[in-house]
């Protein structure tokens, strides 16, 4: 065969006919488009076209390999020459993948970025993922989600209600002042150990505590109810179960071990909402909502100030360490702007 | 130029025992790791299956055996496929209350009913997508055989835990009434019998379950054997758990005596101990529950691992064995934690090559390859191979 310029030098490799696990020493010759193996004082053995041979995956400093559609193989160790010749052949992702996983600028790169994608995708990326999946979710099945968070809680936490006549009257007395839409469930429950405290959950429901309407004055309890009803209408809730349940999914394919997700009780609908605790942010925006019902009502907002501090100093009082509350307390980043606007602008309590 | 037919001459050595080796690099590993760790990161995950073949690939390309290297074929595609397949079952089985009361129980039940045809199925996928000498495994087990072997065990555990989970939802459900005594005897009694039947059963499964994966895989024409005996495993698993109610008790002493001591030595404040007392004796105690788990786990590990390979014969011809000492393997998956914590998880690539390395170079194996024969290596998947890789277990190599 006489040499031209498209013929390159011969690639020295092992060659593997279809099915045999015997090793040959083979030399490949590339002339264009046209692939020769010749093998150790043979003549060629083989031809055929560069399209038609399957290229392996560049890898680290691995052989290169070769698959010819009769299901033979030619396997090189000298990857550079390979490459030269057959990177045309491969994927060009695959290629540039390759490329990053051998430079060290690259890996340094990477050191730094990831902390700083994983902090972003946690801290903004996720919550506004959050915001859209929550609003796409059905009401019905959302409110499905509140019976059953109820019924875990019944006996448990919660008993029946032990609140007398009067308190109940102020309770339904407020509530009918307060506009509210159809979506919403109150609830008065006797909460024991967890003392005054109101919660929703995302379905709508909302739960006061006796402790808490005795605690309370109409205009506080109507503040409180407010601020409540501002956490259902935001779905911050909602947002919550999502975005944990999100983290955890990414976090299980990142790791590659997706059994994570049922291992891990954490993500469980019901029981992140009995351990969640709403971010500042929420909080802030839960008390605007209250800020504003009050304002419209020409109700002072500093009666949600008032409500807070009375409940604060509640816990105080029973010298309650109680974490859930502290930590509720510790995310409720206006209660010292709305105590000291308490204290200018009277609530007006009547109790 | 390395031309790897001559790293060793298989005619002239086939009666001798030659070493398996790896030669991956920690530091080459470290950046693959860490480049498909960023990608995944920017994909949201779906990358993670191709890093995973990625990794595989690295992993089986440095291993050594006989003048060859192991490839690994499957697809990020066809992983990426089975992840959705057990995400979709995981979910429902977490979340699935939340679409339909019902939906859990019958991810759990497609999930466990169908756990022997998903670990056909896996290492099916696994043994055909691997190849050495450009021949490629194979595995010829069938579902119905593994309902058979495992069956059995199924039930028991499967009794043992809705047993269980029944005994605490029966505390669970009834918070107000104060337990009577009879429960708690019955609950204790239950728990003990069904420890002992696990560490009886824990073992025989483990043999069982080995002796299906290797007498069932094939390489090429020549299928792959081994005797292993379900008593061998039964006492070393008793051994093994000798040593950790050893290690047990003495971690309980000393941190006895670190708190006790902490209380009246009159170095320290007397009364309440000083936060170092505690700190120091919080992270005694800790190491030495560290190594109550590490030291039986690594001697359990390492009979098994030898036990498997000992026995193992592939046809008629080659034999293999591997020599892994306890001492050092416990040594090395300490050192191994301790590097991968303090380094906050970036010597993970390091931690996996070395004990890839020390676990696959204590293998040896006697008899050539060369005659070797098998079935087409063109892509013979199955349509919906990639459900294997929905549950794929580490086996072997």
């Amino acid at each position: 065969m006489p040499l031209n310029e498209h013929q390159t030098q011969p690639l020295a490799g092992t060659f593997y006919f279809n099915g045999k696990a015997k090793s040959h020493r083979a030399w490949l010759v590339k002339n264009g488009d046209r692939l020769t193996i010749k093998l150790d004082a043979e003549a060629e053995v083989l031809g055929c076209r560069a399209h038609e041979v399957k290229v392996s995956e560049a890898l680290a400093n691995l052989p290169s390999r070769l698959v010819f559609n009769t299901g033979d193989a030619f396997e090189c160790a000298d990857t550079a020459a390979f490459a030269l010749l057959f990177n045309q052949h491969r994927s060009g992702v695959a290629n540039a993948v390759h490329k990053l996983e051998r430079s060290t600028k690259w890996a340094l790169l990477a050191l730094v970025l990831m902390p700083l994608l994983a902090y972003g995708a946690l801290t903004w990326l996720m919550p506004m993922a959050a915001v859209s999946v929550a609003e796409a979710i059905p009401s019905a099945l959302v409110k499905q989600l509140d019976q059953q968070v109820l019924a875990s809680m019944d006996g448990y936490v919660f008993a029946p209600t032990k609140a007398t006549v009067a308190q109940q009257q102020k309770l339904q007395h407020v509530w009918a002042k307060l506009p509210h839409g159809l979506g919403y469930t109150l609830l008065s429950k006797d909460g024991g150990v967890i003392g005054a405290n109101a919660m929703a959950l995302p379905g709508g429901s909302i739960i006061v505590t006796d402790a808490l309407l005795a605690l309370l004055s109409e205009d506080e309890l109507l503040a409180v109810l407010a601020h409540e009803m501002g956490h259902v209408d935001l779905q911050h809730g909602l947002r919550n179960i999502v975005q944990s349940l999100g983290v955890t999914l990414v976090f299980s394919t990142i790791i590659g071990d997706v059994s994570l997700l049922a291992e891990s009780a954490l993500v469980a609908a019901p029981v992140i909402i009995q351990q969640m605790s709403y971010s500042r942010d929420m909080e802030r925006e839960a008390d605007e909502f209250a800020h504003r019902k009050l304002t419209q009502m020409g109700i002072s907002p500093a009666c949600l100030g008032s409500a807070l501090k009375r409940l604060m100093d509640s816990h105080k009082q029973t010298g309650d360490a109680n974490h859930a509350w502290q930590s509720y307390l510790s995310t409720h980043p206006s209660i010292s702007e709305r105590v000291a606007s308490a204290q200018g602008v009277s609530c007006g309590a009547s109790r | 130029m390395a031309d790897h037919t001559h790293e060793q001459d298989p005619n002239a050595q086939a009666d001798a025992w030659q070493q398996i080796k790896f030669t991956g690099s920690g530091l080459e590993f470290f950046k693959i790791w860490i480049v498909n760790l960023l990608l995944t990161l920017v994909t949201l995950g779906i990358y993670s299956a191709w890093a995973t073949v990625r990794t595989r690939r690295y992993f089986y390309g440095n291993t050594h055996v006989a003048g060859s290297r192991f490839d690994f074929h499957g697809t990020g595609l066809q992983i990426l496929v089975g992840r959705v397949i057990a995400l979709v079952l995981l979910l429902g089985w977490s979340q699935g209350h939340f679409i339909h009361p019902y939906l859990p129980i019958v991810c759990i039940a497609i999930v466990i009913g169908l756990f022997p045809w998903f670990m056909v199925r896996a290492l099916r996928f696994r043994m055909r997508n691997t190849s050495l000498h450009n021949l490629r495994f194979d595995f010829l087990g069938t579902s119905l055989y593994a309902y058979k072997l495992l069956g059995g065990y199924w039930a028991v555990l499967l009794a043992l835990s809705i047993g269980s989970v029944l005994f605490f939802s029966d505390f669970i459900n009834n918070p107000g009434e104060q337990p009577e005594v009879a429960d708690f005897t019955g609950f204790f009694l239950f728990m003990f019998l069904s420890m002992v039947i696990y560490v009886l059963i824990y073992p025989a499964f483990v043999c069982d379950s080995r002796k299906f994966y290797i007498n069932h895989a094939a390489f090429g024409d020549h299928r792959f054997s081994a005797q292993l005996a379900r008593r061998g495993f039964i006492g070393a698993f008793f051994r093994a758990l000798l040593m950790f109610v050893f290690f047990m008790v003495i971690a309980a002493v000393v941190g006895g005596v670190i708190a006790f001591s902490s209380q009246i030595h009159p170095f320290f404040d007397a009364g309440t101990p000083s936060t170092v007392t505690v700190f120091v004796g919080v992270i005694v105690v800790y190491g030495l529950f560290g190594l109550t788990s590490i030291v039986p786990a690594a001697y359990w590990q390492v009979f098994v691992f030898n036990a498997t390979f000992c026995y193992l014969q592939l046809g008629e011809n080659v034999k293999f064995k591997a020599m892994l000492a306890t001492k050092p393997f416990a040594w090395l998956l300490i050192s191994n934690l301790l590097m991968v914590l303090f380094s906050l998880g970036l010597a993970y690539p390091w931690a996996a090559i070395r004990l890839a390395k020390y676990k696959l170079e204590a293998i040896r194996c006697q008899g050539g390859f060369d005659s070797f024969e098998g079935a087409s290596t063109a892509d013979r998947n199955a349509l919906g191979e990639e459900v294997g890789s929905a549950f794929d277990v580490e086996f072997g190599f």
